[in-house]
C-alpha cells in the first residue's frame, strides 16, 4: 500500500526535489551562483517562451483557462484578506510579512509538479494560475512592499506579453507558425530547471534569524493555502486536474519573489528570507502528502 | 519547403541572435556559470534522458558512434596533412577542423529536422566528439594528455549509463526519466544562447587564415559526412544526422581550450566566427539537402 503510493508519487515529486537539491549542493560547495544573471535569463527569456509555447500547444477550451484565472484571483484575494487579519492581530507590519502569505512558489515548484502529475494539460492550467499570481505580485505585491501603486513592474514583465500573445492565438483559434512554436518551445526549456536550481541555492544561502516567528508564519502560509485551495476548488466546482492544480498551487511554500521584493524595497528582507527557507523545508516534507491527497 | 526549412533553422538562428544581442546590449552575461551548469548538470541529463527514450536501438547508436570516430580519424589525416603542407601550426588548427559544433548547433537542428529519433542519433555523435574534444582536443591544445580528465567528465558517465539501459532494454524508473528530462531541457537553449554570446565577444584578427580554417572545416566535414553515410549505408534520419553533424562549424570549445592553454586563441576564434557565419548562410541549403 505505502510502496504503491511511493511508486506513484516519486515520478511527480522527485524531479522537483532532486533539482532543488542540486541547486542546494551547488551553493553549499561554494560554487558561485550569479543570482541576478540567472534570474534575468529566466524571467526575460525562459519564462515568457515557456508560457507562450505551452499555452499555444495544448488543445484546451480557452474558457477553462478563464475559470482557472478567476479561481487564482479569488484565492489570492482570500490570502490577502486572511493574511492581513492574522498579521494585524499579531501586530506584525503588513509591508514586511503580508506578501509572503500571498505569493507561493507557483512558478518554480507548482509548474513542474502539475506537469508531472497531470501532463501538459496540468501545466497549461498551472500557467493560468501562475500568470494571475505574477500580475498580482507585480501590482498589489509591489504596492504592499513599497507603499506606492504603480503599473511599472507589470508593463516591464515580459511574461505578461507572452501570456497576452498566447491568448490572442487561443482566442482566434489559430496555431502559431511552426518556427515560432519550435523556437519558444526550445528556449522555454530553460525556465523551470533553472528556477528550481535557484530555489535550492536560496535555501542554502539565505539565513534564518527569528526561527520561531518564521515557523509560525510558514505553518500559517501552508495551512491557510491548503484550506483555501480545498474550499475554492469546491466553490468553483472543480474536479480532477483542475481541482488538483488549484490545490497544489495554493498550498506551496513562500515564494522567492517575496524575498526579492522585500530586498528591493528594503522591508526587512532577512525576515522574509527566513519564511522562504523554513516554509521551503517544511514543504519538502508536506509535498508528497499534498500530492497523495490530490492524485 | 521554405517554411519547413525555416522552422528548423529559426530556433538556432534566433537563439544565437538572442545571445548575440544580450552580449552587445544587455547586462553582463555570465558565460562561465552557464557553461559549468551545462557541463556538470545539463548535458549529462540530456544524454541520459535522450538515449533512454528508446527512440533508436543500440545498433544504430553504435553505428553512429563508430561513424563519428571514423570522421575524426579521417579529418586527422587529411586535415592534418593540409595544415602541414600549407605550413599552418597543426596543433593550433587541427582541433578546429576535427571538432564541429555538434552540441550548440547540431543538436537543435537534428531535433527539429528529424524529431526525437534525430536528437538521439545527434546525441550519439555529440557524445563521441565531446569525449574527443576533452581528450585529444585538450592534448593538442595543451600538449598534456591526462586520461583522468575523461573520468572526471560527467557526460561520460551519463552516456555509459544510458547505453547500459539501451543494451539491456530496461526502462529507467519513471522518477529518474522525469528528473533527467526536466533538467536536460535547459541544456540546448543555454548553449545556443552562449554560442551567440561567444560570437559577439570573439574577434577575427587574421582574416585569411580564419577563412582557410573555416572553409576547410565545412568542406571537409560535408565530404566526410557524405562518404560515411554511403559507407555505412545510412539512409533517412541516420544519413541526415551524420551529414548535418559533420558539416557543423568550428566548435566554440576549441576556442575555450586554446584560450585556457594559451594556444593562439585569437587565431582559433577567427575560425569559429568565420565558419559559423558561413554556416548560417549555407544552413538552409544543407537542411534542404538532408531532409
Amino acid at each position: 500500500m505505502i510502496l504503491n503510493h511511493i511508486a506513484q508519487l516519486a515520478p511527480v515529486v522527485a524531479p522537483v526535489l532532486i533539482t532543488i537539491a542540486i541547486g542546494y549542493a551547488w551553493a553549499r560547495q561554494g560554487r558561485a551562483l550569479d543570482v541576478r544573471f540567472l534570474a534575468n535569463l529566466i524571467h526575460n527569456v525562459g519564462m515568457p517562451c515557456m508560457i507562450f509555447s505551452t499555452l499555444t500547444r495544448v488543445n484546451v477550451d480557452p474558457l477553462v483557462f478563464v475559470d482557472m484565472g478567476w479561481a487564482s484571483l479569488a484565492t489570492h484575494l482570500a490570502f490577502v484578506l486572511i493574511g492581513a487579519l492574522v498579521l494585524r492581530a499579531a501586530r506584525l507590519p503588513l509591508s514586511v510579512y503580508l506578501n509572503g502569505m500571498v505569493y507561493p512558489n507557483a512558478g518554480n515548484v507548482g509548474l513542474p509538479l502539475c506537469f508531472f502529475a497531470f501532463g501538459e494539460f496540468g501545466l497549461a492550467l498551472s500557467i493560468a494560475w501562475f500568470t494571475i499570481d505574477s500580475v498580482m505580485a507585480a501590482t498589489l505585491g509591489v504596492w504592499v512592499a513599497s507603499g506606492k501603486f504603480t503599473g511599472r513592474d507589470l508593463i516591464r514583465a515580459p511574461l505578461i506579453y507572452a501570456a497576452l500573445g498566447a491568448v490572442c492565438f487561443l482566442a482566434s483559434g489559430t496555431k502559431p507558425p511552426v518556427w515560432l512554436a519550435n523556437t519558444t518551445g526550445l528556449i522555454g526549456g530553460l525556465a523551470i530547471p533553472l528556477l528550481l536550481v535557484l530555489l535550492g541555492a536560496s535555501l542554502a544561502t539565505l539565513r534564518v534569524t527569528n526561527l520561531r516567528r518564521a515557523v509560525l508564519l510558514s505553518v500559517l502560509r501552508l495551512g491557510m493555502g491548503f484550506g483555501i485551495g480545498v474550499i475554492a476548488a469546491w466553490l468553483f466546482g472543480f474536479e480532477g486536474v483542475e481541482r488538483g492544480v488549484l490545490i497544489i498551487n495554493c498550498s506551496l511554500s513562500v515564494g522567492i519573489i517575496n524575498y526579492l521584493l522585500s530586498q528591493y524595497y528594503n522591508r526587512e528582507p532577512q525576515e522574509v528570507a527566513a519564511m522562504v527557507v523554513v516554509s521551503g523545508f517544511i514543504s519538502i516534507a508536506t509535498l508528497p502528502l499534498l500530492l497523495a491527497y490530490v492524485l | 519547403m521554405t517554411t519547413e526549412i525555416f522552422a528548423i533553422v529559426a530556433p538556432v538562428l534566433l537563439g544565437a541572435a538572442l545571445g548575440f544581442g544580450w552580449a552587445r546590449y544587455g547586462p553582463p552575461f555570465n558565460t562561465e556559470l552557464l557553461t559549468s551548469l551545462v557541463l556538470i548538470i545539463g548535458t549529462p541529463c540530456l544524454i541520459f534522458s535522450t538515449l533512454t527514450k528508446f527512440t533508436v536501438d543500440l545498433e544504430t547508436v553504435g553505428n553512429m558512434a563508430l561513424a563519428t570516430l571514423m570522421s575524426l580519424a579521417f579529418i586527422s589525416v587529411v586535415g592534418g596533412s593540409i595544415l602541414y603542407v600549407t605550413r599552418q601550426p597543426v596543433r593550433t588548427f587541427l582541433p578546429s577542423l576535427l571538432f564541429p559544433n555538434a552540441g550548440n548547433m547540431g543538436l537543435p537542428l537534428c531535433l527539429f529536422a528529424f524529431g526525437d529519433e534525430g536528437l538521439a542519433l545527434g546525441i550519439a555523435f555529440f557524445t563521441v566528439t565531446s569525449v574527443g574534444n576533452f581528450t585529444l582536443g585538450v592534448w593538442l591544445a595543451s600538449g598534456d594528455m591526462s586520461p583522468s580528465r575523461l573520468l572526471r567528465t560527467p557526460l561520460i558517465w551519463a552516456a555509459v549509463a544510458g547505453v547500459a539501459f539501451l543494451a539491456t532494454g530496461v526502462n529507467p524508473p519513471l522518477w529518474l526519466a522525469n528528473t533527467t528530462q526536466l533538467i536536460g531541457g535547459f541544456t540546448i537553449p543555454a548553449i545556443l544562447i552562449a554560442l551567440g554570446v561567444a560570437l559577439a565577444q570573439m574577434q577575427v584578427k587574421n582574416l585569411g587564415r580564419a577563412i582557410l580554417v573555416g572553409v576547410l572545416r565545412l568542406v571537409l566535414g560535408f565530404a566526410i559526412g557524405l562518404a560515411l553515410a554511403h559507407l555505412f549505408e545510412f539512409d533517412g534520419i541516420a544519413r541526415g544526422v551524420i551529414i548535418l553533424q559533420c558539416t557543423m562549424p568550428v566548435a566554440v570549445y576549441n576556442f575555450l581550450f586554446a584560450q585556457r592553454y594559451d594556444n593562439r586563441p585569437s587565431d582559433v576564434a577567427g575560425g569559429v566566427v568565420i565558419s559559423t557565419t558561413i554556416s548560417f548562410l549555407t544552413l538552409p541549403f544543407l537542411i534542404a539537402f538532408v531532409i
